[in-house]
């Protein structure tokens, strides 16, 4: 880390000069880092990415399935952090924002449909799969990855959020908007109906 | 136990229920097998690298070109105005509206005074955004599909504007709207003018050592070089509010938009870097 005095003479504390350089003591906050975009800082966005990017680039890439796609809604996600960084009101933590904003490029460039509501049972038990289908999933290997992408959206959507992004439950069900008992059993039928897969695809192999 | 399996896998159970859950595990095969198959979940093999800190310039450059996706052509004037006041520094407004307040209350007693303030504060306005130095976005703003003259004449429009608005209201509290506007408007002009081709020739510092000195130069005026250089007499008409000054201001503004058109890059100290 590097002092960098702004135009304005302000101080740009985040702007790493260096790879890998350890966290300094008394960081700034992401909702600091995020007024200084409202401020018009390009810095501060490189700042924000870099704390956010592995967790964001792996929800996208789960959600979108290629690698092209999931960095074009990167992008879209940084430009409208860029441009709507004025509208946070604090009411959510930055990084719930910002996964709810990456979420929302997501589901517009894929034209994804949102959850069929009805559909949704409580209940999580009647969904749980056979202990032969579970070994399949648990086996791992690239079918996994494959599977995953056919799956329904609400599914992904939960499994990057929960699984890969590791955002804590009640985050996720602040981002998507339902309660915490609906992202469970979507986590859990999204589970299920990928170990059923896998074990259909293993049956006719 | 297997309701918390899920958190457990992603890492984000708190840390007294995930000692519990881990020693339930040592000792429950079937909770074994069901937490190997949640962490398949999370992805096969290693996680994917992201992309480096490109992607951010990539979409910086995408904020500051204003020309909308889709939308309306009157949206562009609009959105350019909005994607430059985001860049502009807040020094410039602040030390503007301070410089007209002390003015106001410096010449209250003597209104006419006021035109000495503010033809010199719109001129060290327009030093501060049309130079390239202390830009923070220059790199940015160089890469961007938007001509670099119609970023300058936003930003100049911008200022200008601000400070004039703020002129006018100065001149409104010190009750010379009418006689006081003339006092102003030329030299300001003029000045300003000066100013940016300065600032887009050789630098923000030189145009405000520029305007400085040629402001001091026309208080000092008095008769008595009049006497001694009668030749001098037209210059010093200049710097009344005419015809003659207005259009000189607006050929000076002219030349200094042509010019920005052909300009490099300057050197920029203390830019962000962004990779
Ligand atoms: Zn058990």
């Amino acid at each position: 880390m590097e002092a960098v005095t702004g135009a304005a003479g302000r101080s740009w504390r985040w702007v790493a000069t260096g790879r890998g350089s350890a966290e300094p003591a008394g960081e700034a906050t992401d909702a600091a880092v995020l007024a200084a975009i409202a401020a018009g800082d390009g810095g501060a966005l490189s700042e924000l990415y870099r704390r956010h990017a592995r967790a964001l680039f792996g929800y996208l890439l789960r959600v979108c399935g290629d690698r092209m796609t999931a960095e074009e809604i990167l992008q879209d996600t940084l430009l409208a952090v860029w441009r709507g960084a004025d509208t946070f009101e604090a009411r959510s933590s930055v990084r719930t924002w910002l996964f709810a904003v990456a979420r929302r490029q997501a589901y517009q460039r894929l034209r994804l449909q949102p959850a069929p509501v009805p559909v949704e049972p409580a209940e999580v038990a009647d969904a749980a799969p056979g202990p032969d289908e579970l070994a399949v999933l648990a086996s791992g290997g690239t079918a996994v990855a494959g599977a995953i992408a056919r799956l329904a959206a609400h599914h992904r959507d939960v499994i990057g959020l929960a699984m890969v992004a590791g955002l804590p439950l009640a985050e996720v069900a602040e981002i998507i908007g339902v309660p915490v008992g609906t992202v469970k059993s979507r986590l859990f039928h999204g589970r299920a109906a990928l170990a059923r897969m896998l074990a259909e695809e293993g049956r006719r192999a | 136990m297997n309701e918390f399996l899920a958190e457990y896998a992603a890492g984000t159970l708190p840390p007294p229920r995930a000692d519990e859950v881990r020693r339930h595990l040592s000792g429950c095969a079937e909770c074994r097998a069901d937490l190997a198959a949640w962490r398949a979940l999370a992805g096969p093999g290693e996680p994917v690298a992201p992309p480096g800190p490109r992607i951010v310039a990539a979409a910086l450059v995408r904020g500051l070109s204003p020309i909308p996706a889709t939308g309306p052509r009157w949206r562009l004037p609009l959105a350019l105005a909005r994607a430059q006041l985001r860049i502009i520094p807040a020094l410039i407004w602040v030390a503007s509206a301070l410089a007209l307040a002390v003015g106001v209350l410096v010449v209250r007693h003597d209104p006419h005074l006021f035109a000495l303030v503010t033809p010199l504060v719109a001129a060290m306005g327009i030093a501060g955004v049309a130079g390239t130095e202390h830009d923070p976005a220059v790199e940015i703003t160089a890469a961007t599909p938007t001509p670099p003259r119609l970023v300058l004449l936003t930003r100049v429009t911008l200022v200008l504007g601000f400070d004039v608005a703020l002129s006018l209201a100065g001149s409104a509290l010190l009750g010379t709207l009418g006689a006081g506007l003339g006092d102003w408007l030329g030299p300001a002009a003029l000045l300003s003018a000066l100013s940016l081709l300065g600032a887009v020739t050789v630098g923000a510092e030189a145009a405000a050592v520029v305007v400085a000195v040629s402001w001091t130069l026309r208080l000092a005026w008095s008769d008595w070089f009049d006497q001694r250089w009668a030749w001098l007499i037209p210059i010093r008409a200049l710097w009344d509010t005419n015809a003659e000054t207005l259009g000189g201001a607006l050929l000076l503004a002219a030349l200094a938009v042509f010019l920005a058109g052909h300009r490099e890059p300057r050197r920029v100290r203390r830019a962000t870097p962004l990779t």
